[in-house]
């Protein structure tokens, strides 16, 4: 924690094109979204991230305004970027720092970071990034394990979706996690782009006749079957959740292509076309920010305490400060300085003890030390309200915080 | 004479021979005689038949063996040795017998004349039968008689000329020659023998100067080939007697000096002559010239002596004094010899050869010098010691039947009764010794043979045996058939095949939807641009639309069928070859389905029912779209319509909208390819899902088909009749084999069982040997 604030980092891990910018975007307007009117909201803590939100959000409506596209419309990340999100209270410096790292999925392969010297290097502050989390994001592409049906697409499967490189990061981060215990850890895998399979009842614009939520959870247990035993072997106190985010809202899968890929034999290219005249509907934001809220709840307990010590030790020094023993005639202009101060105000006197006052008796008993118990009192005073600010919008905050832990996640959530 | 002729009337001579008999106490006799003969044709016809079946069966024995029996070289070498010799003993027999039978139901007396040309033989035939030269030609100084002639008396005046034919002439004319001169190969035509090649003696050669004649003669039967080749017709000519001398006898000398060749001759076989005899009622008499048998080739002398036993009963052998050769010549000694091996059974020879001396015209000193010599040389120096000499002028018949026919007529009535029982005890003898011998040799020919009893059970087990191996092997291959399809069913999940099969169908369906649906997109959008604002709505259309659509793209996955035909023809071919290697024959040389259909009809041929069953119920299995997978997949197509129930509201819903105006047309397009898309789409995966179905249904056919074919109560009994109708075919050298071996057992038992009643019957009748 530094300052007011607590920060997260958290990882993700995912390979190229499964929407993982798409997913940071959508925590970033959702989440807005759900804490509306809460007094806390989402916000981009840095203009770098501002500015790759803004871009996101253009680049989406281009590929919505024509009204189908293919999963690969939306380019994936070439470079590490560096997104901090903030759970804003109000306080410039307070609040919850998200921080997350994407990167291009492709560097999950060793054979990569080997070919490249540059992709070697930048990989490993990313991996300590990773290791050192609390939180792992592993985003899980829906329309690969839900359309493979053939032999030969089953086989690109594992590959498509770096399920054994992705394990390893699992199995690191976890034995990381396991040296401290008493630190939170949590995994998140979240399907992304399964507005088709999981469809809640009301929903009459995907043309689908049946919610396939269970299909795709059952799909997804089998896939990632050894990505979850190596976290649980490793780190048995992590919690893990399966959390499926509808990232876009307005598409519907129409059909899905198998093309040839060199690497992986074919690679999975669904097809959608957009409904809802286009209007963003993300689903699932909710559930993660729960999900981080309860894993923050007792981190921000701790924090919190940490820094109402140092506030408190902050005010009990200046306040001892203030009243130190000043000798017989300072303690005498202390007594006047109260005395005074009871009268006229703490802040008049010291106003009049300024040195730009027009000069005067108390300019003069300032000088001789009248007003300055005050002044040293008051500024104890500021620190004392500034230090009640805070703790009211930390309070507030605590509250939200607490608030959204406290609320069940939705039915599309699953504790693994 | 042939057995069957009608009797003749009873024999009676004139006259009283020197003994003082009456000739009709010699008719007397010779009808006793005869009687007696024809009693006992039936025991000799008795012996005949069933020696002719050992003969046939010992036949049958020898070819058998000629088929691989299994047996050791050397003991195979020896059963044929045994066998020959078995075979060897047989035929003779049955020689003997058909002489014996000749004899007995011979009607006549038949005596025979020989001697060497020019003795006086034709004359004497002459004074006999009372013919004259144009039937029975004599001439001076050379050969005549060329053809043998029998001379029977008769109301009729008539000659039968037996013909050869082309093989008997090659035979028994042509063979003679080249095997006396050694020629090598024989002509096995006529006319190869008239363009035959034949050599000339080389003067430098002595050895061969001794052929000179031969081929002389050889040369002349071919320079004269063109007068009696047509003549070669194996039939008999009936004719009368006037101009038969040229077909009984060479040209006349100064024919040959003419350089005749005129040889009609040469074509007759046996001329018989019948003619009313001048000397009483002859009936029973048959006198038949002979040709000089001591100057015949040798390899018609065992022809002559073959028709000697079985034709006559007693020979003259005419003799003559001559100016030049008053004595008794080797050739006459050649002639008796022959005439002693014609005798057969008969035990003196005297009493089957009688020599005549014919003094007709000759010096009383040459008769005196050659009845010396012959008392001399032939009776050891006694009178009739061993053989009656009769002496006679053959150019007078009266003295010709004083001095001879009469007393030769009393000796044979006295003599032939012997003779007959000589010949028929001598022939029974034999017979019961080659019965003796047969019995004698077949435990060497059963040895180490089973018999018939026990190949009949080896047959059987055999049978049973092949039938199982047969059950085994076809379900050996035909289980690895089913493991193989369970393999594709259960474990080895989705057939590539087939998922390919139906991502293409799906592909074919997207390239059409965005085509215009077929029509091409700028049709399509003119079509909708027509109707839609005719109809003020988008809705006619649209429906009409979907309606196409769907069944546009149900159309085109039927082409599955395509897939799945293939499948079950891979699987008929696949179980067609699983019967291929342990009973090809059966299914010719069909593939696949038409191989199991001719499998089918061998089975219901060979009374397999349930077998035939089981393979007409395999073929009939059906694999196709519309059956197995359209229903599983109608619910994706069921919601492509264009009006529909929302799943979750249960309201009424349109599946497209647009306004029907330009900006509407492409947006509808659009959507309509969309739905078309998906609707194609999830036919597609569903069917992929369903992907192990084709192999389910083919397993669990094949399955079936096994269980009833291999598991059924009735498959053994079913296989075993199978084998039992087709074992030849299938197993030809197993069955062959043993087939060959009953057969020799059961030819060895019969002829066992023949020579046991041979024996039998010999015994009885006390015949040695028995």
């Amino acid at each position: 924690m530094s300052g007011g604030r607590v920060a997260f980092d958290i990882g993700l891990v995912g390979p190229s094109g499964v929407g993982k910018t798409s997913l940071i975007s959508a925590v970033f307007l959702a989440g807005q979204d759900v804490l509306a009117g809460s007094g806390v909201t989402v916000v981009a803590d840095d203009e770098p991230t501002a500015g790759l939100m803004a871009y996101h959000a253009d680049a989406l409506a281009g590929v919505v305004q024509r009204g189908q596209f293919v999963s690969e419309s939306l380019s994936a990340s070439k470079e590490v970027v560096d997104f901090r999100l903030r759970m804003d209270p109000g306080l410039p410096d307070g609040g919850i720092a998200l921080h997350i790292k994407d990167y291009p999925g492709g560097w999950l392969d060793p054979k990569a970071r080997q070919d490249s010297a540059g992709i070697k290097k930048s990989w490993e502050p990313l991996q300590d990034f990773m290791l050192r989390s609390s939180v792992l994001l592993v985003p899980v592409d829906s329309p690969s394990i839900m359309e493979a049906v053939t032999p030969r697409q089953s086989r690109a499967v594992p590959m498509l979706l770096r399920l054994h490189d992705t394990m390893q990061v699992l199995r690191l981060w976890a034995r990381g996690r396991a040296a401290a215990p008493e630190s939170p850890a949590l995994v998140i895998f979240v399907p992304v782009k399964c507005e088709t399979y999981v469809r809640p009842a009301h929903d009459h614009h995907r043309a689908r006749r049946s919610d396939r939520s269970v299909e795709l959870y059952e799909q997804f247990r089998t896939t990632y079957a050894g990505c979850m035993k190596a976290v649980r072997t490793e780190a048995p106190h992590a919690h893990m959740l399966y959390l499926p985010i509808d990232t876009l809202g307005c598409v519907d899968r129409v059909y899905v292509t198998w093309p040839p890929d060199p690497d992986t034999g074919v690679r999975c290219e669904p097809h959608f076309r957009i409904v809802n005249d286009g209007k963003r509907d993300i689903r699932g934001v909710d559930d993660l920010l729960i999900a981080l809220c309860r894993i923050l709840t007792e981190a921000r307990r701790k924090a919190e305490q940490d820094h109402e010590r140092t506030l408190t030790e902050q005010h009990r020094a200046s306040q001892s400060y203030a009243n130190r023993d000043r000798g017989l005639v300072g303690n005498f202009f202390r007594a006047a300085d109260n005395v005074i101060a009871g009268r006229i105000g703490r802040s008049e006197l010291i106003r009049l003890t300024e040195p730009d006052a027009p000069l005067s008796l108390l300019r003069w008993l300032r000088i001789a030390g009248l007003g300055q118990w005050a002044r040293e009192q008051q500024t104890s005073d500021r620190i004392g309200q500034e230090r009640l600010r805070a703790l009211e919008a930390l309070h507030n905050l605590q509250a939200v915080v607490d608030d959204l832990a406290k609320q069940d996640y939705s039915d599309r959530v699953r504790r693994l | 004479m042939t057995a069957g002729c009608a009797a003749r009337p009873r024999a009676t001579w004139h006259g009283v021979n020197k003994g003082g008999k009456s000739v009709g106490e010699i008719s007397d006799r010779i009808e006793a005689l005869v009687a007696t003969r024809h009693g006992r044709l039936a025991e000799v016809d008795t012996e005949i038949g069933a020696w002719s079946e050992a003969e046939a069966g010992l036949a049958r024995i020898a070819k058998s063996l000629e088929a691989p029996t299994g047996r050791a070289e050397g003991a195979a070498a020896e059963e044929a040795a045994v066998l020959a010799g078995l075979r060897s003993e047989v035929a003779a027999t049955l020689e003997d017998l058909r002489a014996a039978r000749c004899r007995f139901v011979r009607p006549t007396i038949n005596i025979g004349v020989s001697g060497k040309a020019r003795v006086g033989k034709s004359t004497l035939l002459q004074s006999v039968s009372g013919l004259s030269d144009d039937q029975i030609p004599t001439g001076p100084h050379v050969p005549v008689t060329a053809v043998r002639s029998r001379i029977m008396q008769s109301d009729r005046r008539r000659v039968l000329l037996r013909m050869h034919s082309p093989e008997s002439f090659l035979a028994d004319v042509v063979a003679p020659y080249h095997q006396d001169l050694g020629l090598e190969g024989m002509p096995r035509t006529v006319e190869e023998f008239r363009h035959w090649t034949y050599p000339r003696p080389d003067p430098d050669d002595p050895s061969q100067h001794s052929d000179n004649a031969l081929l002389v003669n050889l040369r002349s039967i071919q320079a004269s080939l063109d007068s009696y080749a047509d003549l070669l017709t194996g039939s008999q000519i009936e004719r009368g007697l006037e101009g038969l001398r040229p077909f009984v006898a060479y040209p006349t000398r100064e024919e040959v000096s003419a350089g005749t060749t005129h040889r009609p001759h040469l074509a007759v076989r046996e001329a018989i002559i019948e003619s009313p005899f001048p000397h009483g009622d002859v009936s029973r008499l048959v006198v038949v010239d002979l040709p000089g048998l001591g100057e015949v080739a040798s390899g018609a002398e065992e022809r002559h002596v073959r028709d000697l036993r079985h034709d006559v009963d007693a020979v003259l052998l005419v003799v003559r004094p001559s100016t030049t050769a008053a004595y008794y010549t080797n050739a006459d000694d050649r002639a008796l010899k022959l005439l002693d091996k014609a005798r057969g059974h008969v035990r003196t020879p005297g009493h089957y050869v009688h020599f005549v001396i014919n003094h007709g015209g000759e010096s009383t000193g040459g008769i005196e010098a050659l009845r010396n010599d012959l008392r001399t040389r032939v009776n050891a120096s006694t009178d009739g010691g061993f053989y009656q000499v009769l002496e006679t002028n053959a150019i007078d018949p009266a003295v010709v039947n004083e001095t001879l026919l009469i007393p030769l007529l009393e000796s044979l009535s006295r003599t032939l009764p012997e003779m007959d029982d000589e010949v028929y005890s001598g022939v029974m003898a034999r017979a019961a010794d080659a019965a003796r011998r047969i019995s004698e040799a077949l435990p060497q020919l059963l040895a180490g043979r089973a018999g018939a009893d026990e190949l009949a059970h080896l047959e059987q087990e055999l049978l049973q045996q092949r039938a199982a191996e047969l059950r085994w092997k076809v379900d050996q291959r035909l289980r690895a058939v089913v493991e193989e399809l369970w393999r594709a069913a259960h474990r080895d999940g989705v057939d590539e095949r087939y998922t390919n099969a139906v991502e293409a169908v799906f592909d074919e369906v997207r390239a059409w939807a965005e085509d215009g649906f077929g029509k091409g997109t700028a049709r399509w959008q003119e079509e909708a641009r027509l109707i839609m604002p005719t109809e003020r709505a988008a809705s006619p259309f649209l429906v009409e639309e979907m309606h196409r659509v769907r069944v546009e793209v149900t159309r085109r996955f039927r082409s599955l069928d395509d897939f799945f035909n293939e499948q079950l023809a891979r699987t008929w071919e696949d179980i067609a070859e699983a019967f291929r290697e342990p009973c090809a024959p059966l299914l010719g040389k069909a593939t696949g389905k038409q191989a199991l259909h001719h499998l089918e009809g061998r089975l219901r041929a060979s009374s397999c029912p349930v077998l035939a069953d089981a393979v007409r119920d395999l073929l009939q299995t059906r694999l196709d779209y519309r059956t197995h997978l359209h229903p599983r997949v109608r619910e994706e197509l069921d919601g492509f319509s264009f009006e529909g129930v929302d799943p979750d509201t249960g309201r009424p819903r349109v599946a497209l909208l647009a306004p029907a105006d330009e900006a509407g047309v492409e947006l509808l397009e659009q959507q309509l390819r969309e739905r078309t898309h998906k609707a194609a789409f999830e036919t597609m995966v569903a069917l992929q899902r369903e992907a192990v179905l084709p192999a389910l249904v083919l397993y669990a056919a094949v399955k079936q088909f096994e269980d009833e074919l291999i598991l059924s109560a009735d498959s053994r009994r079913e296989f075993l009749r199978l084998a039992r109708n087709h074992r030849d075919l299938l197993w030809p050298d197993d069955f062959g084999q043993l087939e060959a071996s009953a057969k020799r057992a059961h030819d060895l038992a019969e002829l066992a069982h023949g020579v046991g009643e041979a024996l039998a019957r010999h015994a009885a009748r006390g015949d040695e040997g028995a």
